[in-house]
Order: C-alpha cells, then sequence, then structure tokens
C-alpha cells in the first residue's frame, strides 16, 4: 500500500463547473486499489507542503484568479522544481492559462504566468462554451465540456494534448486543445475531466513518484462506457 | 401611447386570444409579437396602466416560492395583482403577463415579477420597479452567463440605473448585499442569526467575490451554507450590512417549519409548510417586502400559512397509495439544500429515491455542476433509482460517493421501477425531467409500465 500526497492549489477560489471532481476521482481510484491519497488543501498563504505526488488546480473566476495572483507567484519555483522533477500536475482552464507564459485581457493588460507551459492566452469577450470531444494519442478519446473566455496558443515548443473533433478546444482556431510536458497537462476540458476519461486519470496516478514502482490493477468500472457514449451523443 | 405600441398591444392581445381558444399555453409568444411591431410595446403599457406598486424579484434560487409569497400576501390584503406566476420570466414572458392584463380601472393594482437575472437590466428599465427584491446568486447555469460575477454585473446595472428603486436584498450573500452600497434610496437587508446552522460537510458550492472596494478575501465567522453567512472584508473595510428581517429560530415539525423573525424591534412567529433554510430566506423577504408595502402583520403571517410550494419545489402528487415528493434540481446549491432539509434523517422504511438528470437546452447542457453537489453527505434508504439522458454520468458521480443505485435510462421505466414496494419516493429531477415527471404521474402507474 503507498501513501500518496496530492496538492490542491486553492481549492475556494479555483473551483468552478465541477473541478473538485478530479480530486473525488483521483483519491477513489487509488483507495479502491487499496493505496491512500492525502489531500492538502493549499490555501493562499500557506506553509508549502514538504513532498507531493501530485498538483492539481481547478479553473476559476476572475475575482478568484487576482485572490490567488501574489501567492502563486510565489509557489511558482516550487512548481517548476516538481515539474522538472515529472511529478504530475493536472491543470484545468483557469489554472492552464496561468501555468503557460502570460495573460492578455481586454484592455491589452498582461498578467504573468509561471511559464511550465509554452502556452500565451488572450482574452475576448465572447466565451467558447459546450461539449468537447478531444482525440489524444496517449488517452484516446477524451470527452469533457469547455467554457472559457480565453484563447491560448502554443508556443514554439509546445505539443497539443489533442485534436478537436467538437468544440472549440484552445482558440477554436487551430483545433488544437490543451498542451502537455513532461507530466503537465493543461487542457479547457471540465466535466469533470477524470470521472469521464478513466485511462487519463490512471495515467496522472501511474506517475506519482510514490507508485511509479507498483503495478496499476485495472478497476472494474461500471457505468463508464455507457457514461461516455451517452455523453457523446449530445449535441454541442 | 405611441400608436406603433397600440398597434403591438391589439397583435399581441389577439394572439393570446387565439392562444386561449385554441387551449395552447402562450406565455411569450403574444409578447415576442407585440415586440416585432413595437420595441416600446412594455414601458408604454406600463406607463399606461397605474400600477401602485412594481415589484421585480431575482436572485438564482427561490424566485417563483417568493413571487407565490408576496403574490398571496398582496391578495389576502386585498389588491389586485398581475404576476408572472407561470414562471415565463424573460423579457418577453414578462411582457405577456403585462399585456394580458386588460382591466384600466382597478384602483389597487400592483405588479408582482419573478426575472430572470440576466433580463434584468432591460426589463428593469420598461418595467421601472418600485421595489427590487435579490434574493442570492449562485452558480448556475454557468454555460449560459459564463461566471456569478456576469449574473452580478446584470443585477448592478438594473440598480444603477433605477437610483430611485427601493432595495430589498440578502444580507448574508456578499454578491448581493453588495448592490446595496452607496445608495440613496432605501435599502433594507434580510438575513439569518442562526449559531447551531452550518453548512453541510462536503458544501464547496461556494463563490467567493472579494471586498468591493480594496478587493481583499472575505472572511467568514459563521458560514450556513454556500457563500452565504456572516462576512467581513480581511481589511474590515467591508462588514455584512445588519440585517432589519431576521430570523432568529429555525423548527421543523410534521412537515411544517416553524420560524421566529425579528424585524423592527418585534417578533413574529410564522408556521409555513414551506420547509428548508432556503425557504425562511424567502419567506422573510417577503415579510420584509410585505413591511415596506405597510402590510399589516396578521394579513402577512396568515398569507404565508397558507401558501404551499411553487410547482415542483417540495410538491407531493399522490398515486396509488405513493406520495411521490417531487424536488427539482437546478444548480449545486438548490441540491444541497434539499439534501439538507431531506436526505439528513434516516431514511423511512420502504422509501425510495428517484434522481433524473436531463441536460436540455432550458437545464443547461453541463452537467459538471453534480460534482459540486454534496452527495456524499446524502443518506439514502435501499432503492435509489437514476434516470434522464445523463443517468450513467449520475451513476458515476454515485459511484464516487460510495453510493450504488440502478440505473434506468427511460424516464417511465425508471418511475415504474422506484415505485416498487415503496410508499413514499423523492425525486430529484431537472427541469425538462420536471415536467416529464409530472406528466407521467398524472396517469396512474398501471398506464406507465
Amino acid at each position: 500500500m503507498a501513501n500518496l500526497t496530492l496538492a490542491y492549489l486553492y481549492p475556494r477560489e479555483m473551483n468552478t463547473y465541477g473541478d473538485r471532481g478530479n480530486v473525488i476521482c483521483l483519491q477513489k481510484r487509488l483507495e479502491w486499489r487499496g493505496h491512500k491519497l492525502t489531500i492538502i488543501e493549499h490555501q493562499p498563504g500557506d506553509k508549502l507542503p514538504a513532498q507531493v505526488d501530485m498538483v492539481f488546480m481547478g479553473g476559476g473566476q476572475d475575482s478568484g484568479q487576482t485572490v490567488i495572483d501574489t501567492d502563486f507567484k510565489r509557489v511558482a519555483p516550487w512548481l517548476r522544481e516538481l515539474a522538472e522533477a515529472d511529478v504530475p500536475m493536472l491543470t484545468i482552464c483557469g489554472a492552464y492559462q496561468l501555468f503557460g507564459h502570460s495573460f492578455e485581457m481586454l484592455d491589452g493588460t498582461e498578467l504573468q504566468g509561471i511559464g511550465i507551459l509554452d502556452v500565451t492566452t488572450r482574452a475576448q469577450s465572447s466565451r467558447l462554451i459546450g461539449n468537447l470531444h478531444i482525440e489524444t494519442k496517449d488517452f484516446g478519446t477524451i470527452i469533457g465540456f469547455e467554457n472559457h473566455s480565453g484563447r491560448t496558443y502554443l508556443g514554439p515548443h509546445a505539443k497539443p494534448l489533442g485534436r478537436v473533433t467538437m468544440g472549440a478546444g484552445n482558440n477554436g482556431e487551430d483545433k488544437t486543445e490543451g498542451t502537455k510536458y513532461r507530466n503537465v497537462i493543461g487542457t479547457y476540458s471540465h466535466g469533470p475531466v477524470l470521472p469521464k476519461n478513466p485511462q487519463l486519470a490512471d495515467w496522472l496516478i501511474g506517475r506519482m513518484p510514490g507508485i511509479t514502482s507498483t503495478k496499476l490493477e485495472p478497476l472494474d468500472d461500471p457505468y463508464i462506457d455507457a457514461a461516455r457514449a451517452s455523453a457523446s451523443a449530445r449535441p454541442r | 401611447m405611441r400608436l406603433r405600441s397600440r398597434v403591438g398591444v391589439i397583435v399581441g392581445r389577439t394572439a393570446a386570444r387565439g392562444l386561449a381558444v385554441a387551449k395552447r399555453p402562450g406565455t411569450t409568444l403574444p409578447g415576442y409579437l407585440a415586440e416585432r411591431v413595437s420595441m416600446t410595446v412594455l414601458e408604454d403599457l406600463i406607463q399606461d396602466q397605474s400600477y401602485t406598486s412594481r415589484i421585480v424579484i431575482t436572485g438564482t434560487n427561490g424566485k417563483t416560492t417568493t413571487t407565490r409569497l408576496v403574490t398571496k400576501i398582496l391578495e389576502a390584503n386585498g389588491e389586485v395583482v398581475v404576476s408572472n406566476l407561470s414562471g415565463s420570466n424573460l423579457y418577453r414572458g414578462v411582457m405577456t403577463t403585462v399585456l394580458k392584463q386588460t382591466s384600466r380601472d382597478q384602483t389597487k393594482k400592483v405588479l408582482v415579477l419573478e426575472v430572470d437575472e440576466a433580463s434584468l437590466p432591460r426589463v428593469c428599465k420598461a418595467v421601472r420597479p418600485t421595489h427590487l427584491v435579490v434574493l442570492n446568486l449562485f452558480r448556475d447555469q454557468l454555460d449560459r452567463y459564463g461566471e456569478v460575477s456576469t449574473t452580478q454585473s446584470f443585477i448592478q446595472q438594473a440598480v444603477d440605473q433605477s437610483p430611485k428603486m427601493e432595495l430589498i436584498l440578502c444580507a448574508d450573500d456578499p454578491w448581493v448585499a453588495m448592490l446595496g452600497r452607496g445608495r440613496a434610496a432605501s435599502v433594507e437587508y434580510f438575513g439569518l442569526d442562526l449559531d447551531d446552522l452550518h453548512a453541510l460537510p462536503h458544501d464547496d458550492a461556494g463563490d467567493y467575490p472579494l471586498s468591493p472596494d480594496t478587493h481583499q478575501p472575505l472572511l467568514y465567522s459563521h458560514r450556513y451554507f454556500s457563500h452565504l453567512g456572516k462576512y467581513r472584508a480581511q481589511d474590515k473595510s467591508w462588514i455584512r450590512p445588519k440585517p432589519t428581517c431576521v430570523v432568529t429560530d429555525y423548527a421543523v415539525h410534521n412537515n411544517q417549519v416553524k420560524i421566529d423573525i425579528t424585524m423592527q424591534k418585534k417578533q413574529h412567529k410564522v408556521v409555513s409548510p414551506l420547509v428548508g433554510i432556503y425557504n425562511s430566506y424567502n419567506i422573510a423577504a417577503a415579510l420584509l417586502l410585505s413591511a415596506c408595502l405597510k402590510v399589516a402583520d396578521d394579513t402577512v403571517l396568515s398569507a404565508i400559512e397558507q401558501a404551499t410550494a411553487a410547482f415542483g419545489r417540495q410538491e407531493i402528487i399522490s398515486r396509488n397509495g405513493i406520495d411521490y415528493q417531487l424536488f427539482l434540481i437546478k444548480n449545486p446549491t438548490g441540491f444541497n439544500q434539499v439534501i439538507s432539509s431531506t436526505f439528513r434523517a434516516k431514511p423511512k422504511e420502504q422509501e425510495g429515491t428517484l434522481i433524473i438528470i436531463n441536460d436540455n437546452f432550458a437545464d443547461g447542457r453541463d452537467i459538471s455542476w453534480l460534482w459540486d453537489a454534496a452527495i456524499e453527505d446524502m443518506r439514502l434508504g435501499k432503492q435509489i433509482v437514476v434516470s434522464g439522458l445523463r443517468a450513467y454520468d449520475m451513476g458515476l458521480r454515485l459511484r464516487y460517493a460510495g453510493i450504488d443505485c440502478q440505473v434506468v435510462t427511460s424516464i417511465p421505466h425508471a418511475v415504474h421501477q422506484v415505485s416498487k414496494g415503496n410508499k413514499t419516493v423523492k425525486v430529484l429531477p431537472t427541469y425538462t425531467a420536471l415536467l416529464e415527471v409530472r406528466k407521467l404521474l398524472g396517469l396512474s402507474l398501471g398506464d406507465i409500465s
């Protein structure tokens, strides 16, 4: 049995559209295999945990992003170190944008990101909202829901997480969705993304430093095929 | 009235009569047609018909219930109330309501409207409300509006464009309370003072604004549910306004709620079939508004006592010896309130639960919110059935909360299944599922199978 730790960054400010469901999913999938996942909810000003096996951060509203700004800059070097050490991270929507280089607001002012992901984002007034299907090489079809006003563009070193088959994805122009650097994933997919895409959840689990040597037992996943099928059949 | 508007009114009313003859509902079409003729039909009609008060009620949850309460109170006070009780609360629905009201000679005619948050600026511009009641703001239909702060900005806009309008606001919801800052016209607040009431352990559905001036995070000394509670800005630049109408005690007994409300140094004992803390807010809002309108206390209290729940809100339908209790769910906070009020006690024998999740346009396409609801805190009986277009998503959500269920995608079959051997069935449908279930329960269950 492995004892693992997940840092959940800013659960109060950066949790909208059910992103908390990703944390529930990771914890249960580990529990069902006899492991334990302790969740450290990191709030602005908190001491950094000594040891983590994964980092999660969700999407937030604009007001939430302002509150965390100072603290996020403070923890950035730590996050960069973890990313280079191949610690898996999942960043959704607003978090995905903040993990990039910069975010240009509607009035032209530029917010600095922490630059772990080679992407830049520009705000637009219209939102991209609806069901989202992504074809990926590593995780098959990812099924989710997007709701964002930022348009994200991949930098020269960035590879997309996948290609959009329904929905807008990164920017609604180039058919790319999300990005992946080492074990850090950025995506616009809510849904929440992990419960309906267990292949992605298990990939992240398999990369947690405290468990990489253990073989992951396959899980009996009732409902999953039917849930994916019924979600896929719905209009945009 | 402008000529174009006169023609518009004639067109709209003719359509309304036609629909009535054809026995069609027509809660928006007459308004739509009238608007095609003249863009100013609504404001011209409002000017033409002399309402003594024009009351608008908005907020994420509780609009329909509060509108019903206020309507009952004012009717008990002998006034003629024009109201969109059908729940058609967008611009055209409002216009249709006003359009259908044809008599001009009522001396005490009052307009009471529930209005969707996004339609508020446009409706308020035309209706020029004397009173605006704002109940709460929660994440809801984010796939339509984006963020809670966006919804708040719609209401702020309506408030700013009507400097004389009196505001009746929820003090415990910071998104709502901030609307009252710096107003010259009257602002009254309602709220709770219940030390024993705490949020569910898994209530994570709150959306916390920053303090309006210094953009500091808010600190809570007490949280009732979601982001409602007693709060202040970290730097004390802003604190929760002190409410004039306060719920000081809450108890449920035999499906009835008994609440104590203190207002202007008077204590009121209120009895109502509207259980749930969220309904206590609705009752407090109605009571405070009635005080602003100078309705006598006795009239208000007896009208509240008799007001039953709106359609699909704790509605009980008895069929074939089974009580079906319907609880509309449409957002995590609403779901959590249903959990707090009806799924925290030990379930009865022979009690089933049916959760129906549709994702049609009227429900909202995004069902992510199911993961924001405190499903882990539900105490459920043996039989749990899930249904609807996204039944398997709900099955998945329950599985991750450690709850076993049966998935029956067809709603008629699910109703049949959950009825087997049960005397009580709690039904939690999304909006379009609610319509389907009510229709089904109009039939005998024999017909369904």
